[in-house]
């Protein structure tokens, strides 16, 4: 029949006080799960995890003594895990593959045309337009009436800013230049924040704009581009 | 191992190669069958959780919904329900007619409980006022959470209703005086099945309900 | 354990219900009500085989519509919604209404025989099972009749165009009639499947281990083991479709929150087993032939088996690659690409060992050892078509291009088909007790691959020039005209050999001049060729003890102590399950239970939708009752007494 061996009546009684005490102990639990969740004071990953682990001790009781298969041949319990192994194998991936999707809300390449002007206060590594030639600022200083020479030195290349703002979630982060005259390229790694608003400059060789750029943004199981 | 020619309890059941009754192996085959079932629809609502919280700018926090003083009594109820088949299958296995008619109503009362819960759940979501959460909307804006949430819920009750189906059957059958320790392989089989209907709730509670409150 | 005999005792008779509106058909019912009610297993894979070629003939005109239409630039045969359903309904039909159920018709009629059974573990579910399919089948096709006319969202029906929101045709009904045609389909599939596995665990004869089992048989357990563990998964993601579509839920809305990418994973979770489920039955065919017509034992059977038993599971962990270019990320399509580039390896296993089974063999060209070689040859290059798919930057090129086309039919028709019409030439005699003409057998051979290369094998060229899939028609001036014409012409060819063999097939249970059979026309191996040609009702007078694999062989050339024995004859007789009407029933409510569920909506004057669901309740009260009085009416029985040796 079930396995079971001479005597059923006795063997059935013992089980009555092991399914009893069984049904308070998951009560029990079932009553810890609530309870930690009406306590907020308990950080939110080990409340998730407290709760998964008072699930598979549940389940696991339920499965082993009220459904028999402690006292059943072991061929039923096979059965029953190649099932519940597939399953979680398979949604493991497939929750795992669920991912938000970055979004390049905006991203631009914009050359830097400021000329110098005099009395203002300027940063170190600021770019400035004199006339036709380019110069970084050496240090942070207040300009005079005239341009100084000694606080720029002159540079080769003509700076842009480049900006742009991620939202969705990214892990990386690449920007390169599509023209293999003018080439750029930046790879970062973003903390998987939500959103992500940057700006850097970069030194180029000629004169570029955003269509001679792209931008490419990857988070664990997305990736997207923008041009 | 049992002896068929031994045992006049087991006259109905034909030998079998592994010493295991045909239809027990049918429903443990069955029931990692029902793994996969209840595996894609609790994915299917954890996936939208996590990509589709926010749907066009409607953010629902699950929490001015969800009552979960209600949702924790239905689990107590369903708990004790598996405590009283348990029980069933126990005593017709003594052969104690009187006692599995008992258990077998008791698990049919507090599965209906738990039904009943069910449905006051969801008519109280889909009404709450300033908080409705129907199949497709929620505050009549466009979102996912109803529809994964009645769903896998209302499937999981599903899969209640018919076995509280299968236990009344029992029930009536065990007035009719033809039942016996004959048939408790059967009401073990009925068994297995209301067990793993209460396992699938003991994983749908936390990660569907308490969750929620854990983010 | 495993030597316990199988007796059926004789159930109380008082517990039955009797029932004047159905009286449960006796023993010696005969002729329409016979075949309605059978409960064993042998009719039961008959009708099976029967119903899935006329389908193949159903999924062949539409596909020779198909290369019709593609015969030349710019034809006007289908337009584009007629040739979107073509493929829809050609594809559906041949996976879900051919290529499954002869699977299923040879593991009904020769796995229980194969064991040493007399019928599977529950025969009334047997033809429960059996009916679903017929009601599936039926489903699917009414729907050219309604609005919209068929489906026309392919085999695999990617959300978003099964949206309402995207029907072509205001109203469209044609994916709900595949939506529940295929849950009908699924349930049928999935309760044969809890059949056959109990059956083959539980009851087999006495010394019949797992490792003394056919191959064919262990085929029939993994894949009945795949069919429970991935149907699941469809039939969830057509439900979730269906709620969209009549409940206006989001599962697939883009809009409202739904992701269409996560149909493509559960369709495929589902898809990707599926497509193992298709070919495992024709290897394990394969498995049985080659050793017979090479009269040499299987080569490596332990490893045969244990690859089967691979790749069924592997066979979890690969759908994605049919998503690689859907933008999934790094991680998740390297991952699958090496998992499927692993996938090859217990399937060259298999090659090899066949083989290595043929080395050194006396081997005979027979109609089924032919069509078993054009499996081997025909399914490796299926093979190495979609290892070359598996590198993920290839499969950017391949994605919905003909080589894809060319790639499934090599190994679906060169693979699945031809094994199963090895299975049928095989296997045919000893279900009708004739043989086949061995001449005719090879003509459809001949037809068969003649047809099938020349069609499929351009495919490759034309994928990689260019030609897309599912596109109802090209222009002029890329070429295509040319291997196109070859397809068509080939396609017309495998046709025409197709429907010699169907004919074949049927002609030899009517036709009194073919030569009768014998028991063992093959010199064959396993414990089916012990039996008489045509089977028994009763398959086995006395259940055989079995002391080595391929019994029959050990028998007829093995050393005495390999030689089966028989149990002691029996005087209670044979017990035999009742006929029942209770399954026929069932499969009628839930046929229309989903007919109720597929019209239950109209719009009434005002313009308000109505909801009535009357019919779907009676067509649900009707299955209720078939199963309440089934499980009232018990397993029921009758004794019959062959004589002692009588097989």
């Amino acid at each position: 029949m079930s396995g079971h061996s001479e005597d059923p009546v006795a063997e059935e009684s013992k089980r009555f006080f092991t399914f009893f005490n069984l049904s308070m102990f998951l009560v029990a639990i079932t009553g810890v799960e609530i309870v930690i969740i009406y306590v907020q004071t308990f950080e939110s990953a080990s409340i998730i995890g407290v709760l998964f682990a008072t699930s598979i001790i549940k389940f696991f009781g339920v499965v082993w003594w009220f459904m028999h298969l402690r006292w059943d041949k072991i061929l039923n319990t096979i059965l029953f895990l190649m099932g519940l192994v597939i399953a979680l194998g398979t949604y493991f991936a497939v929750i795992y593959m669920a991912d938000s999707h970055p979004v390049v809300e905006k991203f631009e390449v914009a050359k830097i045309e400021d000329a110098w002007k005099a009395d203002h206060s300027y940063q170190a590594s600021d770019y400035v337009l004199q006339g036709s030639t380019y110069f970084q600022a050496k240090k942070d200083h207040l300009s005079n009436k005239s341009f100084e020479p000694k606080h720029w030195k002159k540079v080769d290349g003509v700076p842009h800013a480049i900006t742009f703002r991620i939202t969705g979630g990214a892990d990386m982060i690449e920007i390169n230049s599509k023209n293999p005259e003018n080439p750029y390229f930046h790879l970062s790694h973003p903390d998987g924040v939500e959103e992500i608003e940057e700006s850097t400059t970069a030194l180029l060789a000629t004169t570029a704009s955003t269509a001679d750029f792209r931008i490419k943004v990857r988070s664990e199981a997305f990736w997207t581009e923008s041009q | 191992m049992s002896d068929a020619s031994a045992h006049a309890l087991e006259h109905h059941e034909p030998v079998t190669s592994t010493g295991i009754p045909n239809k027990k192996v049918l429903m443990w085959a069955f029931l990692g069958s029902d793994c996969m079932f209840f595996g894609t629809l609790i994915s299917t609502h954890l996936i939208y959780r996590k990509i589709s919280a926010t749907v066009g700018g409607n953010f629902l926090d699950i929490r001015d919904v969800f009552d979960i003083e209600l949702t924790s009594f239905s689990t107590f109820i369903l708990l004790a329900s598996s405590l009283f088949m348990a029980l069933a299958v126990s005593a017709i296995h003594k052969g104690n007619l009187n006692s599995t008619r008992w258990m077998l109503f008791g698990t049919i009362v507090f599965g209906s409980i738990f039904l009943a819960c069910q449905v006051y759940e969801f008519t109280h979501f889909v009404h709450a006022p300033g908080n409705e959460l129907t199949l497709s909307t929620y505050r009549g804006e466009p979102h996912v959470f109803g529809s994964t949430f009645y769903v896998l819920t209302g499937t999981h009750g599903t899969h209640v209703a018919i076995g509280v189906f299968w236990l009344l059957g029992w029930l009536a059958y065990s007035f009719t005086g033809k039942m016996s320790t004959a048939h408790a392989l059967d009401v073990e089989i009925c068994g297995l099945y209301w067990h793993f209907v209460d396992i699938v709730w003991i994983i749908i509670f936390p990660v569907i309900y308490l969750m929620e409150y854990a983010m | 354990m495993a030597t316990e005999s199988i007796k059926y005792l004789a159930p109380d008779s008082d517990n039955k219900v009797k029932t004047q509106v159905f009286p449960r058909p006796g023993q010696h019912t005969t002729g329409l009500v016979d075949w309605l009610t059978t409960i064993d297993h042998k009719k039961i894979g008959l009708m099976y085989g029967l119903t899935a070629l006329f389908f193949l003939i159903i999924g062949g005109i539409e596909a020779l519509l198909i290369r019709s239409q593609l015969w030349d630039h710019n034809m006007s045969v289908l337009t584009n919604r007629e040739y979107n359903q073509m493929f829809t309904m050609h594809g559906t039909t041949m996976v879900f209404l051919v290529i499954m159920p002869l699977s299923a018709a040879f593991f009904n009629f020769i796995m229980p025989l194969q064991i040493g059974a007399r019928d599977v573990a529950f025969p009334r579910m047997n033809t429960l099972s059996l009916w679903c399919f017929i009601a599936g089948g039926l489903i699917l096709n009414l729907s050219w009749f309604f609005t919209g006319g068929s489906p026309a969202i392919g085999w695999f029906g990617y959300a978003p165009l099964t949206d309402t929101r995207f029907a072509e045709v205001i109203g469209d009904m044609g994916p709900d009639f595949w939506i529940f045609s295929l849950q009908i389909l699924g349930v049928a599939s999935l309760l044969a499947s809890f059949n056959f596995i109990t059956t083959i665990i539980n009851m087999r004869a006495p010394g019949m281990t797992m490792m003394r089992l056919p191959v064919f048989t262990w085929m029939t357990l993994i894949v009945s083991f795949l069919i429970i563990l991935a149907f699941p998964a469809i039939t969830i993601a057509l439900v979730e479709l269906m709620f969209d579509r009549t409940y206006g839920t989001n599962f697939f809305d883009f809009l409202e929150g739904g992701k269409p990418h996560l149909w493509q994973h559960l369709f495929w979770i589902f898809g990707h087993p599926e497509v193992y489920i298709l070919i495992l039955p024709a290897m394990g065919i394969v498995s049985e032939v080659i050793p017979v017509f090479s009269r040499k034992p299987l080569f490596g059977y332990g490893l045969i088996v244990f690859s089967g038993a691979i790749i069924g599971f592997m066979g979890f962990a690969v759908w994605s690659h049919h998503m690689f270019t859907t933008g999934m990320g790094v991680v998740a399509t390297s991952a699958f690409a090496m998992l499927t580039m692993l996938i090859a390896i217990p399937t060259g296993v298999k090659i090899f060992n066949w083989i290595g089974t043929m080395w050194g063999g006396r081997i005979r060209f027979d109609t089924p050892m032919l069509f078993a070689l054009g499996f081997i040859t025909m399914f490796m290059i299926g093979g190495f078509t979609g290892i070359m798919h598996s590198s993920v930057p290839i499969d950017a090129q391949h994605q919905d291009s003909y080589f894809v086309v060319a790639h499934f039919h090599y190994v679906l028709i060169g693979g699945a088909l031809f094994g199963l019409y090895c299975g049928f030439y095989f296997w045919l005699p000893k279900m009708s007790g004739r043989l086949m003409n061995e001449t005719l057998g090879k003509i459809v051979f001949t037809l068969m691959f003649i047809g099938f290369n020349l069609t499929f094998f351009p495919m490759h060229y034309l994928g990689m020039i260019g030609q897309p899939r599912r596109t109802h028609t090209y222009n002029e001036g890329h070429g295509f005209e040319m291997w196109n014409q070859a397809a068509t012409i080939g396609a017309f060819i495998l046709g025409v050999g197709i429907v010699i063999g169907i004919y074949q097939f049927v002609n030899s249970f009517f036709n009194r001049k073919l030569k009768p059979a014998g028991k063992n026309p093959w010199d064959a191996r396993t414990l089916e060729w012990t039996l008489s040609s045509p089977v028994k009702e009763y398959n086995f007078s006395r259940t055989p003890i079995i002391k080595a694999r391929d019994q029959a062989w050990e028998d007829n050339y093995g050393p005495k102590e390999n030689h089966s024995e028989k149990e002691p004859l029996d005087h209670h007789g044979v017990h035999m399950p009742d006929r029942s009407w209770w399954p026929l029933v069932t499969a009628l409510g839930l046929f229309g239970l989903t007919i109720g569920m597929l019209f239950h909506r109209t719009i009434d004057p005002s313009g308000e939708l109505v909801r009535d669901y009357t019919y779907p309740i009676l067509g649900g009260v009707v299955m209720i009752t078939g199963i309440i009085m089934w499980a009232l009416e018990g397993p029921g029985g009758y004794h019959l007494f062959p004589k002692e040796d009588e097989e």
